[in-house]
């Protein structure tokens, strides 16, 4: 009888113990790998530390693109601040002058460094399933 | 006048639906009129092949380019093939949300129709499941109607699709996961008609065992479609991205996963019902729950224009009703439901049970990586967003400890604890074989990555595990599960694949010219851009550019495009993928530069084609499981 | 612990429940989100009286409503485009896929709320807008589309949605 006890006791702090871990491990990840989201004035106005991955978003502004060989210097507007950016790769189709972009990527010495170019998508030609947008590294 | 007469037969099921219900309820109070299930069934059925016919009308009206239907007009074109024409109709919202109901309906009507008149539970699982269909069929009317017209002039032609729709695997991948989501409405119903019934002595596991495994079947092959779809289509060479709208598809799988082992455990010894009981409720709720999200717009929603949040809201409002509809009535059962029985510890049961606990786990992670953001922009209004980085770091002790329990409790045994001997054989050369794997990788590769290493670890286990039980199989005649090894063996296969493509697989970003040639790398000798040339095609512009290379001493050809659309003068990248066992080259043409140079995107992904195979094998697997003549 | 356990399975879809409902009825607020915006497309057509529409003219802050002879819901809302018109914002009408002398006439008998309306009869300037029929509604800052009403304005969806992106335009500027 008393075994029986002991038994469940212990299951009881074994499922206690994981789950004291799952749910430091989860609100850890969760606070530490946030990507937080800035408008160009937004970004500017914060203290953004140099290691900080954070995710800029505005409009490509018009007449900005730059292509220096396999690199693209592009400005950030949000038609109150802008931010430079620039990109090493193919960017997304939809990437172009005059339209919504999210970058991810670190904000160094006045330059924003994009790891990744989501270009928004059009909502009239999206379907439910496909809200996805596609990345560029 | 084929338009109406569809959208009639529609508002006629509706009718018939609630018919069943009213009919039911009135009798309900009263003495039951003693053809009341055989009535319920025809007018049921009835309702069912309304909806049918509807839609089958609704196909012809695509097919016949009726563009005075402002959803045909929105998301269709007379200059697309047949095949276009039809699939899309699911290409939008209005339109996916019919198809889901004909799914649903079509699962239904097999499934009640399969039960004895006199299955105890069948009036109950009617009432529920025409309470489903009623609700949707009412959601879509109301609020989504594919119906609506174009008054009073049609449009001339309709609006020109989206090109990155017209493609097959992007075509199929949703009706193939709306089969899975909605095929589990049959447990859903059912066992809420077991609570609702009351009688515990009954058995229903095997009622819905195998619909439940063929809807596993669909919603695995549908989101490995969507996968493979993003693979090649967006151009990154990307296939998961923990996006919102992939982890609510992932949810309901883990949770049929987790169904489908604990309703073994529950028919073969009779513990675990109440998990299986519970687990069966939450899949079509997750399923629910992911609808929601998808088509209320709320995850994008303080990106986007004004949505009306009159769909959002009957979602929210029918889904959350009918869960917690069930899952009262499951916590009111509760009491009665405690089977007698324990789970020895050691017992494959008892690790089956460890197991229901770990995809809760998992799912709730996903939840809350779902919802956070919501979360934190309800508190301080931050925008935030959760991506890869979290679910990584998540989900790599997960699938250690899935493939630590695989390892170990397919050797367990029944009702009885695991002898410590056995448990020792069990693990000690798989771990060994694992450990040594992960050194010859790291020596060969010189690549480190924590989390990487866990899912390779995770990955080695499995396999190592049950190459061991082949063996034996063969030469010892010890006796295997055969599906279950392979179901097992493609998950085992899908950690290491996943984790060997995220520390192998790199991008090299080029710029030549026509004409030029470079040396890339040890493994890409040579990458030669031999021509570019336009091309005119029936509805875009095509910039093909013809690409060599000699990798690995052999010669490739790439043929990477860029296609602009006459209509909507839309541009789309057409990515060139050459794939072989090992890796695939993927090359993604940027744009020109002044100088006239081109410049390219190289990707060198590994172990792609495994991932796909891993998926297939899991799906053999369980139709092997499904097939498995019964030993008596 | 069985008494807890059943208390939570209830209560947890509810607090789901509660928390998504919150969202979409109280948080409504959409944040203005400039990079969202897309250009308004380019159009060479005509107003109602048959003067060329100048491209200037979708500076400032606009509301463009689709509108025509043949749709009754916009009579529906047109007295509250009447309204609006009189608190001075300003109305942009596109006529669409109508005839103009029936616009024409339709604006004498009814009043017309517009600046001036352009005269779309083939739906050109709406199939790149992406208009889905009439009554529809846009909200223009600066050439740019940044609010969207499909079906016919009311006192709510203006207040709901367009008034908070009025707001946000004229802060910003």
């Amino acid at each position: 009888m008393l075994q029986v006890r002991k038994n469940r006791l212990w299951k009881l702090l074994t499922i206690l113990f994981l789950s004291a871990g799952g749910i430091s491990l989860i609100l850890f990840s969760l606070n530490s790998k946030l990507d937080l989201f800035y408008t160009p004035s937004e970004m500017l106005q914060a203290d953004i530390k140099p290691g900080y991955r954070i995710k800029l978003g505005g409009m490509v502004k018009n007449g900005s693109i730059t292509r220096d060989g396999t690199t693209i210097r592009f400005q950030v507007t949000d038609f109150i601040k802008e931010v430079s950016v620039t990109f090493d790769g193919v960017p997304p189709d939809l990437f172009k002058e005059d339209s919504g972009v999210v970058i991810l990527g670190y904000f160094l010495d006045g330059m924003f460094e994009a790891e990744e170019i989501f270009a928004k998508h059009d909502e009239n030609y999206m379907p439910p399933e496909l809200s996805i947008d596609p990345p560029a590294i | 006048m084929i338009g109406e007469i569809s959208h009639f037969l529609s508002l006629s099921a509706v009718l018939l639906l609630s018919l069943v219900l009213i009919f039911n309820l009135f009798f309900f109070f009263s003495k039951i009129h003693p053809n009341q299930l055989t009535l319920s069934m025809r007018l049921f059925n009835q309702a069912c092949w309304l909806v049918f016919i509807s839609f089958g009308m609704y196909v012809y009206l695509a097919i016949s380019d009726d563009f005075s239907i402002a959803y045909i007009a929105n998301h269709s074109n007379s200059q697309l093939p047949i095949f276009y024409k039809i699939t899309s109709i699911w290409s939008a919202h209005e339109g996916s949300m019919f198809l889901w109901i004909v799914f649903l309906t079509a699962w239904s009507i097999l499934f009640i129709n399969s039960l004895n008149n006199n299955h105890p539970l069948k009036k109950f699982t009617l009432l529920m499941l025409s309470l489903i269909i009623l609700g949707f069929l009412l959601f879509l009317l109301l609020t989504s109607n594919p119906f609506e017209r174009i008054l009073p002039f049609g449009a001339v032609e309709g609006a020109d699709i989206n090109p990155v729709l017209q493609d097959p695997a992007l075509a199929i991948h949703p009706p193939m996961l709306y089969l899975g989501y909605v095929g589990f409405v049959i447990s859903f119903s059912f066992i809420t008609a077991y609570l609702l019934n009351g009688n515990f002595e009954l058995q229903w596991e095997q009622d819905i065992k195998n619909w439940s495994l063929v809807a596993w079947i669909f919603l695995t092959i549908g989101i490995a479609l969507g996968s493979w779809w993003a693979y090649y289509e967006l151009g990154w060479g990307g296939y998961w991205f923990w996006d919102p709208v992939e982890n609510v598809a992932l949810m309901p799988w883990l949770a049929a996963t987790a169904f489908m082992h604990s309703l073994f455990a529950s028919s073969k010894s009779n513990v675990l019902k109440t998990w299986t009981m519970f687990l069966g409720i939450l899949i079509f709720a997750l399923s629910l729950f992911g609808a929601f999200i998808v088509r209320s717009g709320i995850i994008d929603s303080v990106h986007s224009f004004a949505n009306d949040p009159e769909r959002g809201l009957y979602l929210l409002s029918f889904s959350g009703l009918i869960t917690l509809f069930a899952l009262t009535i499951f916590a009111y059962r509760l009491p009665a439901l405690n089977s007698s029985k324990l789970v020895v510890t050691g017992s494959k049961e008892s690790f089956l049970s460890m197991n229901n606990i770990l995809m809760i786990t998992s799912i709730f992670s996903i939840f809350l990586g779902v919802t956070y953001p919501l979360i934190i922009e309800s508190i301080n209004g931050d925008k935030v967003s959760i991506g890869p980085p979290y679910y990584n770091t998540i989900f790599a002790p997960l699938i250690l400890i899935a493939a630590i329990f695989i390892m170990i409790s397919v050797d367990a045994l029944w009702q009885r604890s695991m002898p410590l001997r056995r448990f020792f054989t069990a693990i000690a050369v798989p771990v060994t074989l694992s450990l040594i794997s992960m050194y010859l990788i790291w020596w060969t590769t010189s690549v480190f990555s924590i989390l990487a290493y866990i899912g390779i670890f995770s990955g080695l286990l499995i396999l190592f595990s049950y190459l061991l039980r082949v063996i034996n199989n063969l030469f010892n005649k010890k006796f295997i599960n055969k599906g279950s090894a392979i179901a097992h063996t493609g998950l085992g296969l899908l950690f290491f694949a996943v984790s060997m493509n995220s520390i192998l697989s790199y991008e090299k970003n080029l710029n030549l010219a026509p004409g030029q040639s470079i040396l890339v790398d040890k493994s890409v000798q040579e990458f030669s851009f031999n021509n570019i040339r336009v091309i005119k095609a029936s509805n875009h512009d095509v910039i093909s550019a013809e690409v060599s290379l000699l990798q690995d001493g052999r010669e490739i050809s790439l043929n990477p495009q860029k296609r602009k659309y006459t209509t909507r003068g839309q541009i789309t990248s057409e990515s060139s993928i050459h794939a072989t066992f090992l890796k695939d080259t993927y090359l993604t043409i940027g744009d020109q530069l002044e100088n006239g140079s081109w410049t390219f995107s190289l990707k060198i992904n590994y172990f792609i084609k495994w991932i796909w195979f891993s998926a297939a094998l899991m799906v053999l697997g369980m139709l092997l499981t499904i097939f498995k003549k019964k030993v008596s | 612990m069985n008494q807890l356990l059943r208390f939570l399975i209830v209560l947890l879809p509810i607090v789901v429940l509660i928390f998504f409902g919150k969202i979409l009825l109280v948080d409504e607020d959409i944040k203005f989100s400039n990079f969202n915006a897309k250009i308004f497309p380019e159009f060479q057509l005509n107003d109602l009286d048959g003067n060329p529409v100048q491209s200037g003219s979708l500076n400032g802050v606009k509301i463009l409503n689709v509108w025509a002879s043949w749709c009754i819901t916009c009579l529906v809302e047109h007295p509250f485009l009447t309204r609006l018109s009189e608190q001075n914002i300003q109305i942009i009408g596109l006529n669409y896929k109508d005839s103009d002398l029936k616009a024409n006439a339709w604006l004498k008998k009814h009043g017309n709320p517009y600046l001036f309306s352009i005269y779309d009869p083939r739906g050109d300037l709406a199939f790149d807008l992406g208009v889905t029929g009439a009554p529809e509604s846009y909200l223009i800052v600066n050439n740019q589309v940044v609010g969207h009403i499909q079906g016919e304005m009311n006192q709510r969806k203006w207040e709901t949605i367009f008034l908070p992106l009025i707001q946000k335009a004229k802060q910003g500027s």
